[in-house]
């Protein structure tokens, strides 16, 4: 009896308004293991100082190039700097830049788009050729003029990204908003009396936003590798910082004595894009089906 | 009285490109006196409720509503006025937001011109649900989890909770089954008795018609051919080949009964629309000037006005 309920209980559950319901989401084993896998990295990325076993920016010459050992689990660089916290340490800035070109990029794009398709006609046309150029810049370019002219550095590459990736999500927004103000209930919302701003921001916005989110989670993979490239290159953050890039960078002279320096940043790299794949597919697929 | 007419159109047009769906349509509705448009799929009366909603922008023409031109001031101007004029959809499900419950939907009109409490908000809709028949409880559900005929409801709900003057219902009862379009009507109906609402009445479907409006007007190809401010014996009072040809269509269950014989000839189409008679290829009763001159409406009985150049032939 009582499971019989809660089985009801559970199906009313999922016929409700949301169409954006974690349980449907995580339906997949796939998924799960991608968000399990993010939530280790955020969680590292938090406790970094907590969970680091030693300085990632302490140099120890005498102990460069150590195997794995129970003092350094994934033994020492050629500096002799701990590689695990090292690594521990790179996921914040990771994860840290690539959320912050992500917030930039949605908080700019989707309201341009969702205006672009909203008002149509000029404002429209207007926009889209605004939003083209910024799409035909490849990223690779203004990160290259941007470290020219405002020096390379994290912060820098952020901007750089940004400012290629917005038109995406402003793309994206504004398809998505033609479509929806072809539904009928955009004339019904209008029928009874909302502004367009409400309509934009309180229905266009919800309606858009699991697709949004799902391009998002897609791209976060693509960001960090960027990020890592761009380090890797010199454009981004700067050595002695402990990222992913910049360690695969610095050992790239070791590749054929002490491979275990290039292999672990690149497990770690292929890991969290893998999972952030995961997650976004998985979302992906769900808004699909729907 | 003038000052009881609440919505006026003067030569109200509409056109998607070459395609006149709403052409010089001038109709006036007084207060009280629920009128029904009629006319079948594509002759613009969806398109001519829409106009005088605001929802699309008309080509040409005049929109006097309240006492105010309407037809060219911004949203900005003509939102205080939405309040007074709702509008019901044919297509129920898909009117409202999926993101939100039905509740959510109908309670945004109530922000959007009252300052109530949550409170006061709750109860009033609470109280809009009983009185279209709802139970309140559904007001926490997505339209998709409703019936048909709860949609519809939930439609009038909306329509009615801003205590408009006038309701514009757009094929209100097409989508829905026979028992449950009985029930609709009646309570459509016992609204405007009630709350003293007066409808624009959009349908294809004539048996609606006499239930609901206290006048008629028959739209063909974008224009008025038929007006008539009673909807008595509507059957045998229409002159209009065209409205006769409606009325004849009506499916009729005994077969013996059934009236249309004649095969339907070929309709004018593409640009001879524009000049003469639009319903000249299909009427039995034309002459030449029907492909010459567009036939305009004239008063051929106290308050019945109608477009047609050969009524002498159509009444004999």
């Amino acid at each position: 009896m009582d499971s019989m309920r809660q089985k009801r209980e559970k199906k009313a559950e999922s016929f409700g308004v949301q169409r954006f319901s974690w349980h449907v989401i995580f339906r997949k084993k796939r998924t799960i293991a991608g968000a399990v896998i993010i939530l280790c990295f955020v969680f590292t990325a938090l406790f970094a100082p907590v969970l680091a076993p030693h300085d990632p920016l302490l140099v120890d010459i005498v102990n460069k190039l150590q195997g794995p050992s129970p003092a350094y689990p994934f033994g020492t660089d050629q500096l002799g700097r701990c590689i695990l916290s090292r690594l521990i340490w790179g996921s914040r800035y990771s994860l840290f830049y690539s959320s912050l070109v992500l917030v930039i990029t949605v908080a700019v794009g989707v309201p341009v788009g969702m205006l672009s398709g909203y008002m149509g006609g000029k404002v429209d046309s207007l926009l889209m050729r605004i939003i083209d150029i910024f799409m035909a810049l490849p990223s690779f370019i203004v990160a290259l003029a941007i470290a020219g002219t405002l020096g390379a550095s994290g912060r820098n590459l952020v901007l750089a990204m940004s400012l290629v990736y917005w038109a995406d999500y402003a793309r994206l927004s504004r398809t998505l908003t033609l479509q929806i103000k072809e539904q009928n209930y955009m004339m019904a919302l209008k029928a009874s009396g909302c502004s367009g701003v409400s309509i934009v921001f309180r229905h266009v916005l919800k309606n858009i936003a699991p697709s949004v989110v799902a391009l998002a989670t897609m791209d976060i993979g693509t960001i960090i590798l960027s990020i890592a490239g761009f380090s890797f290159i010199g454009l981004g953050v700067q050595a002695p910082a402990p990222e992913w890039g910049i360690m695969l960078s610095d050992s790239k002279q070791f590749i054929q004595t002490c491979p275990r320096l290039m292999f672990f940043p690149g497990l770690t790299i292929v890991l969290i894009v893998l999972a952030f794949n995961l997650l976004g597919e998985g979302i992906q697929d769900e808004n699909e089906t729907e | 009285m003038k000052s009881d007419i609440l919505l006026e159109t003067k030569q109200l047009k509409k056109y998607y490109g070459t395609v006149h769906a709403v052409d010089g349509v001038s109709l006036s509705i007084q207060k009280g006196q629920s009128l029904g448009l009629i006319g079948e799929s594509g002759s613009g009366k969806s398109t001519f409720g829409k106009l005088v909603t605001k929802l699309e922008k008309p080509s040409g023409g005049e929109i006097r509503f309240l006492g105010r031109s309407v037809e060219n001031i911004p949203e900005r101007k003509f939102r205080p006025l939405r309040k007074e004029i709702q509008i019901v959809f044919q297509s129920s499900g898909d009117v409202f937001d999926p993101c939100y419950t039905v509740g959510d939907s109908i309670r945004e009109g109530l922000h959007n011109y009252t300052d109530l409490s949550p409170a006061e908000i709750e109860d009033y809709l609470d109280e809009t649900f009983e009185r279209v028949g709802l139970n309140p409880a559904l007001k926490n559900r997505a339209a998709k989890q409703l019936s048909g005929g709860q949609c519809q409801r939930a439609n009038i709900a909306r329509a009615l909770i801003l205590h408009p003057q006038l309701i514009v219902c757009d094929e209100p009862v097409s989508s829905l089954d026979y028992s449950i379009r009985k029930q609709m009507l009646n309570l459509l109906n016992k609204i405007q008795e009630q709350e003293g609402i007066t409808y624009l009445f959009i349908t294809h479907d004539l048996s609606n018609v006499p239930y609901v409006c206290k006048a008629v007007a028959i739209m063909y190809h974008g224009r008025i051919v038929e007006y008539l401010d009673h909807t008595d014996n509507l059957g045998e009072n229409v002159m209009h080949p065209y409205s006769r040809l409606l009325f004849e269509s009506v499916p009729v269950p005994d077969p013996r009964k059934r009236t249309i014989n004649r095969e339907l000839p070929e309709r004018v189409q593409g640009e001879n629309l524009q000049k003469g008679c639009p319903f000249r290829g299909e009427c039995p009763i034309q002459e030449e000037i029907c492909a010459e001159t567009m036939p305009l409406l004239s008063e051929e009985a106290t308050g019945h006005k109608v477009a047609c150049h050969c009524l002498h032939k159509a009444n004999m």
